[in-house]
């Protein structure tokens, strides 16, 4: 899954809390897109906002900035690389971050035609769960 | 399938995973496997823009089956993907394809072999991973990096604790993936594999020889076999070896027998590899026309070497459409199984089809891509990799050494050399 259009994004968004709010607003237009019935559009825009997450994530823990060539596994690998920055949420990154790997590698983008309501649901409700988590430990 | 439950290991996050190999003596594994693989071939299709031919998969079904005689290791190996968050709810996420191959690596001037595997279509099951995803308990968390890499990881590591059929210890991994299968480019990469260049393609595909090929000058090169454990030949996996009078230079390819999973039909998987000063890219090419002619011959004169000797034998009664089980018992007892119902049946009588690897060399690369095209795999240009499993190995629990081979001078007849182990 590329990272498109992560650039743009952070050139635009400086704010931690826009970002966040930001993504909250794509998670919201996943969930509308999914009750239309565009499953496959739902589950990409949930891969975005959980990308942004990601780039949001490694920004403020390490200070990196987005690389042009990475995706999202290399953006959560540097989240998941330094768990002594945040120590008292490191399980909950672990698993919530974890499912939302393997999330992703069940729903490849070649295969974003059998989408079910169900899948991208899942999809959203875990990218959910991991950007409630972000707005905590920046908090 | 009590095998099945000894050989689940609890990773660090509470998921149980194993690969287990195919297993010709276990009906309910063999349907599990059957239904499984079948899936994933369809999804590896369909991801690749491909299409899935339910006849050529009940060909790569059979040759999973079937031995090539009965003291002969069963030249592909089929893997099965099981995770589970409780052992009593496994769940079968994916299977691989492996064949016996050749590790060649250059070392100076040298090239060093050894025992090695060409893997494909490691595909895990969409249905499936998400089902694990809803299943898992709370405070549960998937093995970093992802599902893929770990199953990756497990699979070297099955290789170095039991080999492939449990008596190769292959050295090196050669695959294919589809240049835009991020998943696959970053955990390989994170594996430490050695991936192809493009836009020069490290992977060509052609059925038999090209006139580009055939225009070439030709240098006489004769055929390196590789021997199985027991010290025999093996008739599915060779080198055409080149040395330069100097000794500066080396230039090797290698040929190993396989199938293609989506057609069922006979493909030859070839790796070329260099050592030493760099050749002219002319030369290069002529040492690579040379080594495909010559290998090409090969395999044909095997092929007509067979077939003859089918027409020679009685005709045994065979029933080709029976159960695993009545096929083997029949073939074993007429014990003349290889020139019955060989393993792999080419698509053409008159022509082999091959993929040749040649990875991030860009002499070769520039010198073979200007013979034959690049690999397709429906609507995807294809790319080589290649890992190293001793790295797998070291990690291994029950540390095994691969066997290094050598080319050793026979006393009599053709071939010349075997590949024999150090």
């Amino acid at each position: 899954m590329k990272t498109q259009p992560l650039n743009d994004a952070m050139e635009t968004i400086n704010e931690t809390k826009e970002l966040m709010a930001s993504i909250g607003k794509m998670l919201t237009e996943a969930t509308t897109l999914n009750n239309a019935g565009k499953y496959s559009e739902a589950i990409t825009l949930a891969y975005q906002a959980s990308d942004k997450i990601a780039v949001a994530y490694l920004l403020i823990v390490t200070g990196l900035k987005y690389s042009e060539g990475w995706d999202t596994y290399n953006l959560f690998d540097a989240t998941l690389r330094e768990p002594e920055r945040h120590p008292a949420h490191l399980q909950l990154i672990r698993e919530i971050a974890g499912d939302v790997y393997v999330l992703r590698e069940a729903n490849e983008p070649s295969l974003l035609d059998e989408t079910t309501s169900k899948d991208a649901k899942q999809m959203i409700d875990h990218v959910e769960a991991l950007r409630v988590l972000m707005v905590d430990i920046f908090r | 399938m009590t095998y099945l439950f000894s050989n689940m290991k609890r990773q660090p996050g509470g998921l149980y995973t194993a690969v287990i190999p195919y297993n010709d003596e276990d009906a309910i594994y063999q349907a599990v496997f059957a239904s499984i693989m079948e899936a994933s071939t369809r999804a590896e299709a369909k991801g690749h823009g491909a299409v899935f031919d339910p006849d050529g998969f009940l060909k790569v079904l059979r040759a999973l089956a079937r031995k090539n005689s009965v003291k002969a290791l069963r030249p592909v190996e089929g893997l099965i993907f099981v995770a589970a968050w409780d052992l009593l709810r496994p769940i079968f996420i994916g299977t691989n394809l492996n064949f016996r191959g050749l590790s060649m690596r250059p070392n100076g001037q040298n090239i060093e072999t050894a025992d090695g595997i060409v893997s494909e279509d490691v595909c895990l099951l969409r249905r499936q991973l998400v089902e694990l995803a809803a299943g898992k308990p709370p405070g549960a968390w998937f093995p970093e990096g992802g599902i893929g890499k770990h199953f990756v990881k497990l699979c070297m590591q099955h290789y170095a604790e039991h080999g492939m059929n449990g008596e190769i210890f292959p050295e090196r991994q050669l695959f294919e993936y589809a240049i835009d299968n991020t998943n696959i480019i970053r955990l390989q990469r994170e594996l430490g594999a050695k991936l192809g260049e493009y836009p020069h393609s490290g992977l060509y595909r052609f059925k038999g020889l090209t006139p580009a090929i055939q225009d070439r000058l030709f240098i006489p090169m004769e055929p390196v076999w590789a021997t199985l454990p027991d010290g025999s030949k093996d008739p599915d996996r060779f080198i055409m070896p080149w040395k330069s009078d100097s000794g500066r230079q080396q230039q090797h390819t290698s040929f190993t027998r396989g199938i293609s999973s989506f057609t069922g039909y006979e493909v030859f998987q070839s790796e070329m590899v260099s050592a030493g000063e760099p050749l002219p890219e002319e030369m290069a090419k002529n040492i690579a026309a040379s080594a495909l002619k010559a290998g090409n011959r090969v395999i044909l004169e095997e092929r007509e070497e067979r077939a003859a000797a089918a027409k020679c034998s009685p005709s045994p009664s065979i029933p080709l459409e029976g159960t695993t089980k009545e096929m083997y018992e029949a073939m074993f007892a007429y014990g003349g199984t290889e020139l019955v119902t060989p393993l792999f049946r080419p698509a053409n009588d008159d022509e082999v089809i091959y993929n040749l690897h040649v990875g991030d060399n860009p002499v070769l690369a520039s010198a073979v891509g200007k013979m034959v095209p690049i690999r397709r795999l429906g609507d995807k240009i294809m790319q080589t990799g290649s890992l190293d499993l001793t790295e797998g190995m070291r990690e291994a629990s029950t540390l095994q050494t691969a066997k290094k081979l050598q080319l050793v001078r026979q006393s009599s007849g053709n071939p010349h050399f075997n590949l024999v182990a150090a």
